[in-house]
C-alpha cells in the first residue's frame, strides 16, 4: 500500500461534481483514497477557518499557518471524526484550539513570505474577501473590539467569534463548541452582556 | 418579563435566532416598555460596534487551496477507525465471560484440593517470638521452624497470649 495518496489535478467538470456532494460524502470519499474530496473540503471550509482563527489570533499570518494545520490534522484524523456530516463544526473546533494555543504561547510575529505570497496588497480585493464585516469604523475601534473579545471566557468568544463576527450557523458553531444550540445561544448573549460592560463608554 | 430574560430574546432577535411567535412577542413589549427599548437600542449599538471588527485582509485564496492540498498530498492517507460489528462485540464480551467463569471455578477446584504452593522447595524459614510459637510446629506449610532463643528480639509484651507471635521468616522448606 502506497504511504502518500495519489495527486491529480482534476479538471473543472469533476470540481463542479464534487461540489454538489454533501460533507459525509466528501468525507467518506476522502476515506476511500479520493483526495480531490478532501480539496472540496479545504475550498469549502479555508475562508470559515482563516476568518475564525484571524479573529483568534489576531493577524493573517497565523491565521494562514493555523488554517494550514488545521487541515492537515483534520486529514490525518478523518478516520476519528464520529459524524462525517459535522465536519464544518469539527474543523473549527480544531482551527479554534490550534489558534488559542498559538495565541498562548506565541511571540507576536510581523509579515513573512507567506504571508507576503498569500495576501494581496490590492485594496480592491478587500471588498470581494473581506467576509460578512466589511465596515470599518476604525483601527482604534477595532483594537478596543479585539482587546474586549480577549476577556471573554472561552466559550463566549468563540461564540461570539463564529457566530457573531463570521455568522456561521449555530448548529456548526454548537459543533466546534461541543455543545448544543441553545447552549450556543446563551454564550452568545452572556458574551453580548460583557461586551456590553467592557465597551459601555462606545454605547 | 424579567430582564435578563428580556435581554437573552433581544440579542436573539438582532441575531435573528429568535422565533416568529416570540419575535412577535417582543416587538409588543418594545413598543410598551421604554425600559425594554432603551435595552434593545444599547444592544443595536453593541452589534454596530461589533461590524467595526477589523476585516480580514485580502488573501489569494486559490494560492492557499493549492498550498494546503500540497502539505496534505505529502500526509500518509487518513487513518480508517474499524469498527467491528455490534453482535462481533457482543460475542467477544461473551467468550470473555465464560473463560474468566471457566478458570474461576478450576482455580478455586484446585485450591480446595491441594496446597497452591509448590512442593519441597526451599523458601523461607521461620523463628517465631512470644507465647504461640510452640504452635508454628504444627503450620501445615512450614517443615522446619527455628524457635527463637533468649537472645531474640522478645519483649514482655510478647508474652501475653492475647497478643499473637511474631513470625520472622529467614528460610523454610515448604512441604
Amino acid at each position: 500500500m502506497s504511504l502518500l495518496m495519489e495527486t491529480k489535478p482534476i479538471d473543472s467538470e469533476a470540481k463542479r461534481s464534487l461540489a454538489g456532494l454533501s460533507d459525509e460524502q466528501l468525507v467518506g470519499r476522502t476515506l476511500g483514497g479520493e483526495r480531490a474530496a478532501f480539496d472540496q473540503l479545504i475550498r469549502q471550509y479555508q475562508r470559515q477557518a482563516v476568518a475564525v482563527s484571524y479573529r483568534l489570533v489576531g493577524n493573517a499570518h497565523d491565521a494562514l499557518e493555523v488554517t494550514q494545520e488545521a487541515f492537515l490534522k483534520a486529514f490525518v484524523g478523518l478516520g476519528s471524526l464520529r459524524q462525517p456530516h459535522a465536519f464544518g463544526g469539527w474543523l473549527m473546533r480544531i482551527v479554534s484550539n490550534l489558534s488559542l494555543n498559538l495565541r498562548r504561547g506565541r511571540k507576536i510575529r510581523r509579515q513573512s513570505s507567506l504571508e507576503d505570497a498569500l495576501v494581496s496588497d490590492q485594496t480592491s480585493d478587500i471588498a470581494r474577501d473581506a467576509g460578512p464585516l466589511r465596515r470599518t469604523q476604525s483601527p482604534e475601534m477595532g483594537r478596543r473590539l479585539m482587546q474586549a473579545l480577549e476577556q471573554l471566557p472561552r466559550r463566549q468568544r468563540l461564540a461570539i467569534t463564529m457566530f457573531t463576527l463570521e455568522g456561521l450557523p449555530q448548529k456548526q458553531v454548537a459543533g466546534a463548541l461541543g455543545c448544543s444550540v441553545e447552549s450556543v445561544k446563551w454564550h452568545v448573549f452572556q458574551g453580548r452582556k460583557k461586551l456590553k460592560e467592557l465597551l459601555k463608554e462606545f454605547i | 418579563m424579567a430582564s435578563e430574560n428580556l435581554e437573552f430574546l433581544i440579542t436573539q432577535y438582532l441575531d435573528g435566532s429568535l422565533p416568529e411567535r416570540e419575535r412577535s412577542e417582543l416587538e409588543r413589549k418594545l413598543s410598551e416598555d421604554p425600559a425594554a427599548a432603551r435595552l434593545m437600542e444599547e444592544h443595536q449599538k453593541l452589534s454596530g460596534l461589533l461590524c467595526s471588527a477589523s476585516p480580514l485582509p485580502p488573501i489569494d485564496w486559490d494560492a492557499l487551496e493549492l498550498r494546503i492540498s500540497a502539505a496534505v498530498a505529502m500526509e500518509v492517507e487518513p487513518v480508517q477507525r474499524h469498527k467491528l460489528p455490534r453482535a462481533w462485540v457482543g460475542a467477544a464480551v461473551a467468550l470473555a465471560a465464560c473463560l474468566l467463569l471457566v478458570f474461576g471455578i478450576s482455580s478455586l477446584m484446585r485450591r480446595d484440593e491441594a496446597p497452591i504452593y509448590p512442593v519441597g522447595v526451599e523458601a523461607a524459614a521461620a523463628i517465631v517470638v512470644g507465647p504461640h510459637a510452640e504452635e508454628a510446629r504444627g503450620q501445615p506449610m512450614i517443615a522446619e521452624v527455628t524457635l527463637a532463643s533468649a537472645s531474640s528480639p522478645a519483649t514482655a509484651a510478647d508474652e501475653d497470649p492475647a497478643r499473637p507471635s511474631h513470625v520472622f521468616i529467614t528460610s523454610a522448606t515448604l512441604h
